[in-house]
């Protein structure tokens, strides 16, 4: 499973004309060369892709955290008319392929000049768009027992602050999950930014490590794989600092 | 943070210092953010001045010449500037297609002759035949260069560049057979040729497989060497399932015969791209390719290369000959129509331009652009220029427009070329599904 992995890392330090002729692991010419091609490729530090990469990350992150905890604490907690109509609605919102949304969420945001920004793709995230963290919210706190709640409101919490002083702390673990996952797929997107962002300089870093390939004609590999290393490091660090709390997290999210 | 009434929860309560330093972080990031939070919007145009969108398919490399010719362009033309846009193929006909669907195309694009006549019928693309002769200059490509981007009654695109069928071969390999790439004409000189080349104990195969190539050209070849055309005026199959049958045939029997590469090693080697190509790589003899490629194959190995025409049959057509455009289009959105079409007059006629972007898409299109480039071109590019600058003195029947489903159409072609090479089906199941399932998306106009 990890040799793709090592071949790329390998590749990174090979020239250009040995990655597709010499399949060992270790170079048999070793050379940083690809690395300082790749970071101006693009006229612009490869620092820029990233930092964009990683703000647009961050902000979904928050913006989902926010959203999706307050759309799974209604319906895990709260009753009101069409509750359940609701909740199948935003379930089958899992169900639809993006294919189906992609045309007239781009006309959307188009029409009210959104395009060429990070609005499209950081915005949505406030809105509780992502019905996966809002079931597995929910499904963590139905686990949480009701007493607290309960004894909260004895004690004059209203809704919001049962749920803001009871519910969100002790969500830790789900809330970790949700935190780790939207980093990594907002972090990987393509589509995405492909679509909404023209100006090189707000490309992200897919987007720009796709500027190496050319399917009509040579493609820059080398420098390719030494940014896809880079690329990949932030993603390595957050599992590495965040995996114990992403096995509890799973562990516990569908479990009393 | 401890819980100040229970110090051993494990789970402490949000304090207003995680939750103010939570919310601090959030502030900063969107502080940091706000560079790509302004406004956007392409095109536009006031008081005489224009700002266009132009956009391509390619890396970085091609970019950078392209963005130099844009400079000039600017420079040529006050008041005007331009920003550039670019993917690699695949994900720029997606962005093309979501764009296109919002009326938001960039001002001047790249088209691919497979995707023009959707665009153009769908009416995403600007009818340049107003600016014909007054502000785009079409002498020097003529007709049958108007005619590559007519849809219907209208004028979509005009090819800046034209590609090739070619034969490129390895001529130390096919030299150690006894065998010369001058010495193929036909079909059969070509499998007689790929025979004597291979050696499966050396590891060296006669030619790449090209049914499993992502462009079918040299199909569309077969087929027009024999008098017929792959698609009808109004859009439909019309290909002979039988020589589509006959093509898949003769490739399996020298796969079958261990001359072809093995399905998935060619898969393989597709998908790395031409650094790991078998020509490149010095364990194939040969490969059908555009003509195009030779320069890129050129740079990427020592060994002694030749540049031949596609084989044909021996009773062949003498009109057969295409040259696939590299089109370009301007959006029928545009703010500024009459500076668009001024830049595609710029990238179709002007010699400064072509200086700088030579024959990254092909050969330019315009006659006396490639007349006045091949003086200052050496090696690969001049024999690439010769090559097609040779073959266009051969008659050719008109080319027809790509119909809409005829991306569709390609895919399927490699589709079935890999059932067929992995034995998934026979070349008649395969070529009955392929003509079959056609019907469904080459419904014509």
């Amino acid at each position: 499973m990890v040799y793709p992995l090592l071949w790329m890392v390998a590749s990174a330090f090979k020239p250009e004309s040995d990655i597709f002729s010499d399949p060992g692991l270790w170079p048999a010419t070793f050379t940083t060369e690809n690395f300082t091609q790749g970071w101006d490729a693009l006229g612009i530090p490869f620092s820029t892709f990233f930092l964009n990469s990683f703000v647009i990350a961050a902000i979904s992150v928050l913006g989902n955290l926010l959203s999706c905890s307050l759309a799974a604490y209604a319906f895990a907690r709260l009753d009101f008319r069409f509750k359940k109509t609701l909740f199948a609605a935003m379930l089958a919102t899992l169900m639809l392929p993006f294919h189906v949304t992609l045309v007239p969420q781009y006309i959307l945001f188009q029409s009210i000049d959104w395009t060429n920004t990070y609005f499209p793709l950081v915005v949505p995230k406030f809105l509780a768009v992502d019905a996966f963290f809002i079931f597995l919210m929910v499904q963590f706190m139905r686990g949480l027992p009701r007493t607290l709640d309960d004894a909260a409101t004895v004690d004059g919490c209203g809704p919001f602050g049962v749920f803001w002083r009871i519910i969100l702390p002790l969500m830790r673990p789900a809330l970790a999950v949700a935190a780790i996952f939207t980093f990594i797929w907002t972090w990987n997107d393509f589509l995405g930014p492909l679509l909404y962002i023209s100006d090189r300089a707000l490309y992200t870093a897919p987007i720009a490590l796709n500027a190496f390939l050319d399917s009509t004609g040579a493609s820059s590999w080398g420098p390719m794989f030494a940014m896809s290393i880079l690329s990949i490091l932030p993603l390595f660090l957050v599992f590495l600092f965040a995996q114990k709390h992403l096995i509890n997290g799973i562990a516990t999210t569908g479990l009393k | 943070m401890l819980n100040p009434s229970n110090p051993l929860d494990p789970n402490p309560p949000l304090s207003r210092r995680s939750f103010l330093g939570t919310a601090a972080a959030g502030a900063l990031l969107t502080t940091a953010g706000c560079a790509g939070f302004g406004g956007g919007g392409s095109g536009s145009e006031s008081d005489g001045d224009a700002s266009l969108t132009v956009t391509w398919w390619g890396d970085a490399s091609r970019t950078e010449l392209y963005d130099a010719a844009l400079e000039l362009f600017e420079a040529d033309h006050e008041g005007v500037t331009t920003r550039s846009e670019f993917a690699d193929l695949g994900p720029y006909l997606e962005r093309m297609a979501t764009a296109a669907a919002a009326g938001n195309l960039a001002d001047v694009l790249w088209m691919r002759d497979t995707h023009v006549g959707r665009y153009g019928a769908g009416g995403s693309l600007l009818d340049l035949s107003e600016y014909l002769d007054d502000v785009i200059d079409v002498s020097a490509i003529g007709d049958a260069g108007v005619a590559s981007g007519t849809v219907g009654d209208g004028v979509f695109a005009l090819p800046t560049h034209y590609v090739g069928q070619a034969l490129i071969t390895a001529e130390d390999l096919l030299g150690a057979a006894g065998v010369s790439g001058g010495d193929i004409a036909t079909w059969d000189d070509l499998a007689a040729a790929a025979r004597e080349a291979a050696d499966p104990a050396a590891g060296v195969f006669g030619i790449n497989d090209p049914t499993l190539d992502d462009t079918h050209r040299h199909l569309e070849a077969w087929i027009r060497q024999a008098g017929g055309e792959l698609f009808t005026p109004e859009g439909t199959l019309a290909a002979d399932p039988a020589a589509i049958e006959e093509w898949f045939v003769f490739w399996k029997t020298l796969r079958d015969e261990g001359v072809l590469p093995p399905a998935d090693s060619q898969s393989e080697a597709n998908g790395a791209g031409w650094s790991g190509d078998f020509l490149v790589l010095g364990t194939s003899a040969m490969r059908l390719s555009s003509t195009n490629h030779f320069t890129i194959v050129s740079g990427l190995t020592e060994a002694p290369l030749g540049l031949f025409s596609t084989p044909a049959f021996a009773d062949s057509t003498d009109d057969w000959w295409f040259f696939p455009p590299i089109l370009i289009s301007a959006a029928a959105n545009t703010d500024s129509p009459e500076v668009a079409a001024a830049l595609i007059d710029f990238f179709i006629n002007d010699a400064a331009a072509a200086d700088v972007t030579r024959l990254n898409q092909g050969a330019p299109s315009s006659s006396e652009i490639r007349d006045g480039l091949t003086p200052d071109l050496e090696g690969a590019e001049t024999a690439f220029i010769e090559q097609i600058s040779r073959e266009m003195q051969h008659p050719a029947r008109p080319f027809p427009i790509r119909p809409e489903g005829s991306e569709q159409f390609n895919g399927a072609l490699t589709r079935i070329g890999e059932e067929i090479a992995y034995g998934e089906a026979t070349v008649t199941e395969a070529v009955a599904r392929l003509v079959s399932d056609a019907a469904g998306y080459l419904t014509g106009s």
